[in-house]
This record gives structure tokens, sequence and C-alpha cells, in this order.
């Protein structure tokens, strides 16, 4: 079998050096096409991060105003354990809320360092038993008005805003990923197609002296797959850059928000190759077909 | 070897064969004549199964070959081994490149390729010729370099279509003698052909085929009647 590879690949260099030009046009492509996939893949992931970790901690925080008075607080507290919706509550004072500060943010002495101990307000954190937005909603409604409550925040919806920006950017991802690979199959189409005419001589040959369909396809398959891998492997490299120079920053910045990791890009890697295999296969099936009637 | 029964291959509205009857046997030199456009060629490509036939059946190593299954169609490939008028060689290729190429694509083994390509050189007599390239080479030396890489691998049948037809006669003449030679290795020989000096030297039998149609059919026949 080893020195059989050796042929494929010599043919394949010989075929990709011929037409140059037109492989560079579709490993190109499918690098884009590639990368853009790859960052839809990785957005979903960080969306499905988020909700993990919100659905986690899905609270209502309520915030007290600072001259909030010992009767109000034991009045707020009672009206929401007393609620169904409400699964626990716990009180959170000035100085465990100035405690949590400095842990989220230790990396920031900058933050940390300006930041007197008065600055975080009292709260109540509600769990609910079902963090849907009717229950949410119940909670608010009811405890608008009492005296005591600077504001009432739910994060959910703060990330529910969130996502339908980042939804946005991903279907746009997906789309023209999925314009891009259609353009990419055409183009490794394309240079397969090229490369058959070239060598229609040889493939008269081969078919002559008793070549199976499968002999005289594979130099063509090969070389499709180099195109599709070769685009594939920039596109993950492309990737792994963007992490580095994009997400990586923001990671000390805001160390309370789930980002992506280098962990996940390696998950989408079988992804990425597994696709490139796909649509360079089919291309170079399609590209060869025609030319092989028996 | 050969058969075929009742073998018509219609083009549109014109029969290039019709009910064509004939059977080969094994180890025979049999020419196919006639002018241009009798079917001779059409006859070779349904023997390889480059064409299938309108109608009627074809038996090739005793293998009905309108009822194989296509992937089978390269196995029966290599037992027909099949020369033409233009070689058919490729310019890059050294001449035992040439010959190497047809044992490579049917997966032999390296070392089978180095041992038996030298031989089937010297068989057709260009053993000190094997790192020339095709334009480095007078034409019959090229359709020698077409003989041995269809009979390399020792295939049952060795279609000929028109081996000499670009050859001058002195060369044609060892061209046939090299098919003969082939064809006393027990190799059944079919060559289409509309060189009448050649059939009438050789004295093998003939089939005429005239506008599609078997009009002689010859024991140790010669190219016209009456001769």
């Amino acid at each position: 079998m080893a020195p059989r590879i050796g042929i494929y690949l010599r043919d394949t260099v010989t075929a990709i050096r011929r037409n140059g030009l037109i492989a560079f046009a579709a490993v190109s492509t499918a690098f884009i096409a590639l990368f853009l996939l790859g960052f839809a893949l990785l957005l979903r992931q960080e969306f499905n991060k988020v909700v993990a970790q919100t659905n986690a901690n899905v609270e209502v925080s309520v915030y007290l105003l600072d001259s909030v008075s010992p009767a109000q607080l034991q009045n707020l507290q009672g009206m929401l354990q007393s609620m169904p919706e409400v699964s626990s509550v716990r009180y959170e004072s000035k100085e465990e809320a100035y405690q949590t500060f400095l842990k989220e943010f230790k990396d920031q002495k900058e933050l940390t360092q300006n930041v007197s101990k008065d600055f975080a307000p009292a709260s109540f954190r509600v769990k609910l038993k079902d963090p849907s937005p009717t229950s949410v909603n119940a909670v608010t409604v009811r405890l608008t008005g009492q005296p005591g409550i600077d504001k009432i925040v739910d994060l959910r919806q703060f990330y529910h805003r969130l996502f339908q920006v980042t939804n946005i950017f991903k279907v746009t991802g997906y789309v023209m990923a999925f314009v891009m690979l259609l353009s990419a199959l055409a183009l490794i189409g394309n240079t397969v197609r090229m490369a058959v005419f070239d060598r229609r001589q040889e493939i008269g040959i081969m078919r002559l002296v008793g070549a199976t369909n499968w002999r005289i396809r594979m130099p063509f398959l090969i070389e499709g797959l180099i195109e599709g891998l070769f685009g594939a492997a920039v596109a993950i490299a492309g990737l792994f850059i963007a992490e580095r120079v994009f997400v990586d920053p923001l990671r000390n910045q805001i160390g309370f928000f789930p980002l992506i990791t280098p962990h996940d890009l390696i998950l989408t890697i079988p992804w990425l190759v597994g696709i490139a295999v796909l649509v360079s296969v089919v291309a170079s099936l399609i590209a060869t077909a025609r030319w092989l009637e028996v | 070897m050969i058969k075929l029964d009742t073998v018509s291959k219609i083009y549109g509205d014109v029969a290039a064969l019709q009910d064509v009857s004939v059977e080969v046997t094994k180890g025979e030199f049999v020419f196919v004549v006639g002018p241009s456009g009798s079917g001779k060629s059409t006859l070779i490509k349904l023997l390889i199964r480059e064409e299938q036939p309108s109608s009627g059946d074809i038996f090739v190593a005793g293998k009905n070959i309108g009822q194989l299954s296509s992937w089978k169609v390269p196995y029966l490939r290599r037992n027909v081994g099949t020369v033409f008028q233009d070689f058919k060689l490729l310019r890059d290729k050294t001449v035992f490149e040439q010959v190497a190429f047809a044992l490579e694509v049917i997966g032999k083994p390296k070392h089978v390729i180095n041992a038996r390509v030298p031989e089937i050189l010297e068989l057709v007599g260009l053993r000190d010729r094997m790192t020339h390239y095709p334009n480095q080479l007078s034409g019959g030396e090229q359709q020698r370099v077409a003989v041995a890489r269809a009979f390399v691998n020792r295939p049952l049948i060795m279609l000929a279509d028109e081996p000499t037809g670009n050859l001058d006669p002195q060369t044609s003449v060892d061209i046939m003698k090299l098919l003969d030679r082939i064809n006393r290795l027990g190799t059944t020989v079919v060559m289409a052909t509309h060189d009448n000096a050649i059939v009438d030297a050789m004295r093998r039998r003939v089939i005429e085929l005239v506008g599609g149609k078997v009009i002689r059919d010859q024991a140790r026949g010669v190219y016209g009647y009456g001769a």
C-alpha cells in the first residue's frame, strides 16, 4: 500500500501545481467558509455557556436602599419567603457585597483600590423554583412599591437582550458559512475537473488497461481532500489566533462572564475537519463522475 | 475465446453492425477486414465494452460481457490487451514508465513491475530504449511500446485496431512479426486492418465486413476475392 500512496501524492502535487491559481482560490474559499462556520459554532458554545451559568444562578436581585430599616427588611424577607414561586432567599449585607466584588475583580487593582466598603448596596438574592419570565414577573410586580427597595434586577433580562444580539451574529455566521461552503464546493470541484481534463489521456489509458474506477478516481479525491483540509487547517489556525487576540484579553476584564476557552475551540475541530472532508469528497466525486462512465 | 451471437449495433439510424455471428477459438489469429465505416472499430469497442451492443450477446473468455456489471469491466479489460493506430502513448513518460504504468494502475507491486517490464521490452525489442520518451522514437518503435503495454499483463486476447495504419510497409512487417510472436505464445489475436499486403502475406483467418455485415469468413484467406 505504501508505494501506492506515494504515487497518489506525486500525482496530486503535480496537479495542484499545474492549476495553482484555481487551487489557491479553492483553498481560500474553503478557509473563509470554515472560519465562518467555526465562528458560528463558537458563538453557539458561548451562548450555551452563558445559558448554563444563568440558569444555575437564576436569581432576582432586590437591591435595598442604604436607609432601609430593620422592620422593612423583615417585612420584605417575609413577603419573599411566602411567595409560591420563590425557592430560597438569601440576604447579602453591604459587607458581603463588598467582599464578593473584591473577589470577582481581584485581578484589577485599579478598580478594587478605588472603591470604598460603602459602595455596594445590600440586597436579597432570590432564587426561583421555575426561572421563567412569568414567575420573575409575578415576583417583581408584588415587590414593586414596597418601602426600602432601591431597584429590582432580573439578570435574565440582561442576558436575554444579549442573546438576541449574539443570535443575529450566529445566524448570519451560519448562513454565510453555508454560502461559502457551496462556493468552496464549486471551486474545489472546478480544480478537480481541470485536473481530470489535464489528464484525460492518462485516464483513457488507465481504463483501457483495466484500472478500476476507484483507482482512477483516487488521485482526484486526494487532490480535493488536500485542498479542503488545507482550508480547514488555516481556518482552525485563524480561529485560535482570533481567540488569542480578541477573547483572551477580555478574560481578565470580565471575570464573572463565562467566555469560550481554547478547549471549546478544540471541540469544534472535528466538526470543521468533518465538513471539509465531506465538501471536498462530494466536490471531487461530482467532478469526476462525468469522465468515468464505463 | 470470443463469440458474437447475432450482434447488432445501431447508432441513431445507422447500423454499424448487423446480425454479426462470429466465433474465435483460443490461440487463433484473425484479421477483420473491410473498408472504412464497415464496422471494424465498432467490433473492437464492443469486445472491450467501450460500447454495448444494441442486440445480441457477446462472450469473451466465457463471460457474457453484455451482462457484466460495470464494476467488473476493468477486470475484463485486464484480460484483453488493446493496440490502436495512434499508439496512445503518454508524452511525459519514458518507455519503461509507459509499460510500468499499465501494471501500476492495476495494483501490481513494484518488484513485479521491475521484473516484468524489462522482460516484455526485451520481447518487443526495445530493451535498449527504456529511458527514451515517445518523441525520441520512430513510429514503429512507438507502436511496439504500445504492444508491450497491452501485453505486459499477459492478456488472453490481443485486439489491434489498424495497428499498422500509421506505419510504412517495412515497419508494418516488423509489427506483424511481433503480433505473430505474441500469437504463438498462446494469445488470441484479433486485428482490424485494411492493409491488404499484410493480410495476403500472413495467410490467416479473414473475416470481411461490409456495411456492418459479415460477407466472408475464410480460414486461410487473403484480403480480396479470387486471389
